[in-house]
């Protein structure tokens, strides 16, 4: 733990890996803690991951981004199309 | 021959894929935000107990069918369009392989985990609770794939212009 605590780098994998799990588990946890929460790099690195972790959502989960969403696929998928047929 | 496989055919792919396509948009567009309101003021078992399991037989039925008249459809050219073999089949290729991948979702994705949230198999809350989030992002990403889907699917006759069959 000491050796992990002098890496910030650290902190923010471990992090990642806790919001990596809670994601798997279907369950949404909103602000997922380290195992250096106790340590002050750690403590501080998951506040600020966990402030822009929270900004960003699925677009799935609203009805008008699943529809925007298909729409800029829509438009990616017409020009890769369109580039294979020589068009 | 011909009128079997163009005119049957045809006709059979876009019935089902009407239906297959207006109860997924149910589902996304009406059914989830129902099911909200319902829940809080406990009518939702109505939906649950009467509507959704016979919506999602139709639903997923109409899948198989709509992708099995699809492929009639194509017939000889079937490879061509799913290996993209042919620039003519591309893109009813594309739309293709984005009704393949949507079929997968509903059979393999949404179905089972439906049967897990409406009490058909047994389940824990834990599972059950996994079993909406999965279900609701697979429902989610079909209607999403839906966009490209039904584009591809009347581009070959429209803004490509290149394909006919």
């Amino acid at each position: 733990v000491q050796a992990k605590a002098r890496l910030p780098c650290l902190g923010l994998l471990a992090t990642l890996h806790s919001k990596k799990n809670s994601a798997e588990s279907g369950i949404l946890d909103p602000a997922p803690q380290s195992d250096l929460a106790g340590s002050e790099l750690g403590s501080r690195d998951s506040k600020n991951l966990a402030i822009k972790e929270r900004k960003v959502k699925n677009p799935l989960d609203t009805i008008w981004g699943t529809i925007i969403s298909g729409l800029v696929l829509t438009l990616i998928l017409y020009y890769i199309v369109k580039m294979a047929i020589g068009g | 021959m011909d009128f079997i496989h163009y005119g049957i055919g045809r006709w059979i792919h876009i019935g089902a894929g009407v239906m297959w396509i207006g109860l997924l948009y149910y589902f996304n567009f009406v059914q989830v935000q129902a099911m909200k309101a319902a829940q809080a003021d406990n009518t939702a078992a109505g939906i649950s107990k009467h509507v959704a399991p016979r919506a999602l037989l139709y639903f997923r039925w109409a899948a198989v069918v709509t992708w099995l008249a699809g492929a009639t459809i194509l017939g000889g050219h079937f490879h061509e369009a799913f290996f993209f073999l042919t620039k003519t089949y591309v893109p009813i290729g594309m739309g293709a392989w984005l009704g393949t991948i949507m079929l997968f979702n509903v059979w393999v994705l949404i179905w089972p985990n439906q049967k897990k949230i409406l009490g058909l198999v047994q389940a824990t809350d834990e599972e059950k609770n996994r079993a909406r989030r999965v279900a609701f992002l697979a429902s989610r990403t079909n209607t999403m794939l839906s966009i490209p889907m039904l584009f591809f699917m009347v581009a070959s006759g429209g803004v490509f212009r290149i394909a006919f069959f």
